[in-house]
C-alpha cells in the first residue's frame, strides 16, 4: 500500500529536525500559525463573502454571477473546514478528520468549476461536450472519494498549529486528476492565443497563473518533495486571490475601482479589528468602550463607502458623457470627412463637365468663325448659310451647357455670381431686345422697351444678368402668339425695377408661386405650345436675381389673360 | 497702340484645335504668334523672346495654369507681360485666383467669338 507520509507520527525523525531547525521561533510559529492566522482566515472569509456580494449585486440574473458565488460557497468551504482541524484540539480527532475530507471534497470541485468558467469565458458555451462531461466526472469522482472512505486523507495531525495529513493508497490518482483538470484548463490559451485579447479572458487566466503557482509550491512541491507543510495553508488561500482576478473580470470594470475596493476593505478591516476587541475585551468597560467605538467605525465606515462610492458614480457619469462626446466627435468627423470627399468629387465633376463639354464645342464656334471669315476660301452661299446656322447651333449649345452648369452649382450652393461695379443695364437690355427682336418679327408681335433710360449704371455680374433678363423676355416672347411684350425700366433711388407685360398665355394662379423654385417643371399648358422647352430658364433667371439680392415674381390673371414679370434690383 | 506687325503673342493651351484657331485668326490679323502646349515650352518661350502679351489656358498637363502664372509672375523677365486666361473653367473661384495671382483678364473660351476674343486682346497690348 502506497501511502505519502508528509509530517505522519511515522517519521518523526523528521519532525524533530523540523523542530530542531526552527528551535527559536516556535513560539512565533505557534502564534502565527494559530493566532495570526485565525485572523488571515477570517479576512480571506469577509473579503471573499464581499466580492461575492459585489459580483451577485453587479448582475445577480446572470449565470456568470450566480456561478462565481457557488464558487465563493466551494473555496469557502475548502478553506474552512482545512483550517478547522488547526483550531479544535486532537481529543476531536473523528471531527477534524471528517473537516478535513469535507475540505478535500470542495477543492476538486473547486477546480472543476474554475475548468466550466474557462469554457464559458473562452468558448461562451454553455452546452457540455463530452470532454466537459468527462472533466466533471472525474472532479466529482475525486470529490467522492476524498469525501468518504481513507484512500485519499487516512490520517492527521496537528503539531504546533500545522496539520500534516497521512495520504492514503489513492492519492497518485488524485494528484493525477488534479494535473488533468490543470491541463484542461490551461489547454484554451495554448490552442488559441486570440482569446487572450479579451482583458476579462486575460485576468481569469492571470488569476488561474497564480492559483497554480502557489499551489503547485505550497500545496505539492514544498510538502512533497522538501517535506516543508508550514506554507501549506498559502496554496489553499491564493484562491483568493484568484477569485479576486475573476471577480474583476466579471464584474464592470468600474465598479471595481480601486479606490471603492480599497477604502471598503480597510472598513472592513477597522470593522473586524474593533469587533475582536468587542469578543477579546476582559472588563464591562472596555468592552461598553469596544461597542461604542464599534458603532461609531461603523457608522463613519458606512458613510465613508457611500461618498467614495458615489464620486466615482459621478465620474462615471462624466465618463459616461465624454465617451458618448467622444462617439458623437468621431461620428461627426467621419461625416464631414466623407462631405469634404464628396465635395471633392463633385468639384472634380464639374471641372471635367466645364471641359469636356466645352472644349470642342469651343473649336466648333472657332472653325465656323473662321469659315465664315473666309479664312478657308470663299463659300458658295448656301454653303455659308448651313455654317451660319451650324455656328448659331453650337452658340445655342454653349448657352445650355452654361445654363445646366450654373443650376446645377446654385443647387449645391455655390458662388455663381460675381458682382461688378458700373454695369450698363440699358446696354444689356437694348442687346437683349435687339437678339430676340427676329423672333418676335417672326411670329409678328411687338416687343418694345417703354421709355428707354440713358446709361442706368448698377452692380451686378453683367454677364449672369444678361442670361436671367434674356430668359424673361425670351420666354415671353415664345408663349405670346397675339400682341406682343413691352418691357419698362423703372429707375429709383437705390433700386431699379424691370417690368415685363406680355399678352401670351398667361399662368394658372397655383402655379405663380412655384415658378422661380423649381427647374425642370413647365406648366401642362406650355408643354402643350412647346415640346422642347427645357423648364429651366425660370428658375436659373429666380436664382441669378436672388444671388443678386433682388426679388423676382409673376403676375397673371390666370389663363389666357397674359402675364407680368417683375424685377427689382439693388443699384449696389 | 502698337502695331499688330510688331506685336509678338505667346499662346499656351494644350488644345490643338483652339491652338490653330487662334493661331491662324492672329496671324490673318498680323500679329506675330509663337505657341506653346505646356507650361515649361510656355515658360521658356516667355522667357527666350520678346512677348508682348500672353493668352493662357487653365487645364493644362503637368503644370497648370494657375502654377505657370505664378511662375510667371515670379519671373523678372516675364513678369510685366500682361497674362490673359483663356479658359473653359467658369467657375467664381478659379477667376478670383487667376486674378490675384495677376492675371490681366480672364475670358472663359466657349462664351466668345474668336473676334471677340481678338478685340479683347487689342485692348490690351500697350
Amino acid at each position: 500500500m502506497a501511502s505519502f507520509y508528509l509530517f505522519g507520527t511515522n517519521n518523526g525523525w523528521l519532525f524533530l529536525l523540523i523542530i530542531k531547525r526552527y528551535n527559536k521561533s516556535v513560539i512565533i510559529e505557534i502564534i502565527t500559525n494559530i493566532f495570526l492566522s485565525k485572523i488571515l482566515v477570517a479576512m480571506i472569509d469577509i473579503v471573499a463573502i464581499f466580492l461575492a456580494y459585489v459580483v451577485y449585486r453587479d448582475n445577480h440574473k446572470a449565470l456568470l454571477n450566480r456561478f462565481y458565488v457557488w464558487m465563493t460557497i466551494l473555496m469557502l468551504m475548502w478553506i474552512n473546514f482545512a483550517y478547522l482541524p488547526r483550531l479544535i484540539s486532537q481529543d476531536y480527532y473523528d471531527l477534524g478528520l471528517v473537516s478535513l475530507r469535507i475540505a478535500w471534497f470542495a477543492s476538486p470541485l473547486f477546480a472543476a468549476s474554475i475548468y466550466l468558467l474557462s469554457i464559458y469565458l473562452v468558448d461562451r458555451e454553455t452546452r457540455f461536450k463530452i470532454t466537459t462531461i468527462f472533466v466533471v466526472i472525474i472532479s466529482v469522482a475525486c470529490s467522492l472519494l476524498a469525501a468518504f472512505g481513507n484512500t485519499i486523507i487516512s490520517d492527521y495531525q496537528v503539531i504546533n498549529g500545522i496539520t500534516t495529513i497521512t495520504y492514503g493508497s489513492n492519492m497518485l490518482l488524485f494528484l493525477g486528476a488534479v494535473f488533468f483538470q490543470t491541463a484542461m484548463i490551461l489547454l484554451p490559451i495554448f490552442r488559441d492565443k486570440e482569446i487572450l485579447k479579451d482583458r476579462k479572458n486575460v485576468l481569469f487566466y492571470a488569476g488561474v497563473f497564480i492559483f497554480l503557482f502557489f499551489n503547485s509550491i505550497f500545496n505539492i512541491a514544498l510538502p512533497i518533495y522538501f517535506r516543508d507543510a508550514r506554507f501549506y495553508f498559502l496554496g489553499d488561500y491564493s484562491t483568493l486571490i484568484l477569485l479576486i482576478f475573476i471577480a474583476v473580470a466579471i464584474v464592470r470594470h468600474q465598479l471595481f475601482n480601486i479606490k471603492v475596493v480599497v477604502t471598503e476593505i480597510l472598513s472592513f478591516f477597522i470593522w473586524a479589528a474593533v469587533f475582536l476587541q468587542i469578543i477579546t475585551a476582559t472588563t464591562l468597560n472596555q468592552r461598553l468602550f469596544s461597542v461604542g467605538l464599534f458603532l461609531y467605525v461603523l457608522i463613519f465606515g458606512i458613510f465613508l463607502i457611500r461618498s467614495v462610492k458615489k464620486e466615482i458614480e459621478q465620474r462615471e457619469k462624466i465618463e459616461a458623457i465624454e465617451k458618448e462626446l467622444q462617439r458623437a466627435y468621431e461620428i461627426e468627423k467621419i461625416a464631414h470627412e466623407q462631405l469634404s470627399a464628396l465635395d471633392g468629387t463633385k468639384n472634380q465633376f464639374f471641372m471635367a463637365i466645364q471641359h469636356h463639354l466645352r472644349t470642342p464645342l469651343t473649336s466648333m464656334r472657332g472653325y465656323s468663325d473662321l469659315l465664315l471669315e473666309g479664312v478657308y476660301g470663299k463659300m458658295p452661299k448656301k454653303v455659308r448659310e448651313v455654317v451660319e446656322k451650324f455656328k448659331i447651333s453650337t452658340v445655342s449649345l454653349i448657352n445650355m451647357v452654361n445654363d445646366f452648369l450654373d443650376i446645377t452649382q446654385f443647387q449645391l450652393g455655390k458662388k455663381v455670381v460675381s458682382v461688378k461695379e458700373g454695369v450698363n443695364l440699358s446696354n444689356i437690355l437694348k442687346q437683349i431686345i435687339d437678339d430676340i427682336q427676329l423672333e418676335a418679327d417672326k411670329k409678328n408681335i411687338y416687343l418694345k422697351l417703354e421709355k428707354p433710360e440713358k446709361d442706368c449704371l448698377i452692380s451686378a455680374d453683367e454677364s449672369k444678368l444678361h442670361v436671367a433678363l434674356v430668359n424673361i423676355f425670351d420666354n415671353c416672347v415664345k408663349y405670346t402668339e397675339k400682341g406682343g411684350v413691352i418691357i419698362k425700366l423703372d429707375v429709383g433711388t437705390d433700386k431699379i425695377k424691370i417690368q415685363v407685360k406680355d399678352t401670351g398665355m398667361g399662368i394658372p394662379k397655383e402655379r405663380l408661386e412655384k415658378l422661380f423654385s423649381s427647374p425642370f417643371e413647365r406648366t401642362e399648358q406650355s408643354k402643350k405650345s412647346f415640346t422642347t422647352g427645357r423648364g429651366i430658364g425660370l428658375y436659373l433667371a429666380g436664382e441669378i436675381i436672388k444671388a443678386h439680392n433682388g426679388k423676382i415674381w409673376a403676375e397673371s390673371e390666370g389663363l389666357g389673360k397674359g402675364s407680368a414679370f417683375f424685377i427689382e434690383l439693388p443699384k449696389n | 497702340m502698337k502695331p499688330a506687325e510688331e506685336t509678338k503673342i505667346l499662346i499656351i493651351d494644350d488644345d490643338e484645335d483652339f491652338l490653330s484657331i487662334l493661331n491662324i485668326k492672329f496671324k490673318k490679323e498680323g500679329f506675330l504668334v509663337a505657341t506653346a502646349k505646356n507650361g515649361e515650352e510656355g515658360i521658356g518661350a516667355a522667357k527666350s523672346e520678346k512677348t508682348d502679351i500672353i493668352l493662357l489656358d487653365m487645364a493644362l498637363p503637368k503644370k497648370g495654369g494657375l502654377e505657370i502664372l505664378a511662375d510667371l509672375k515670379s519671373d523678372e523677365n516675364c513678369k510685366n507681360i500682361p497674362v490673359i486666361i483663356l479658359s473653359n473653367f467658369s467657375e467664381d473661384e478659379n477667376i478670383k485666383k487667376a486674378l490675384s495671382l495677376g492675371a490681366t483678364d480672364y475670358f472663359i473660351k466657349a462664351d466668345n467669338s474668336i473676334s471677340d476674343i481678338v478685340q479683347k486682346v487689342k485692348k490690351y497690348i500697350g
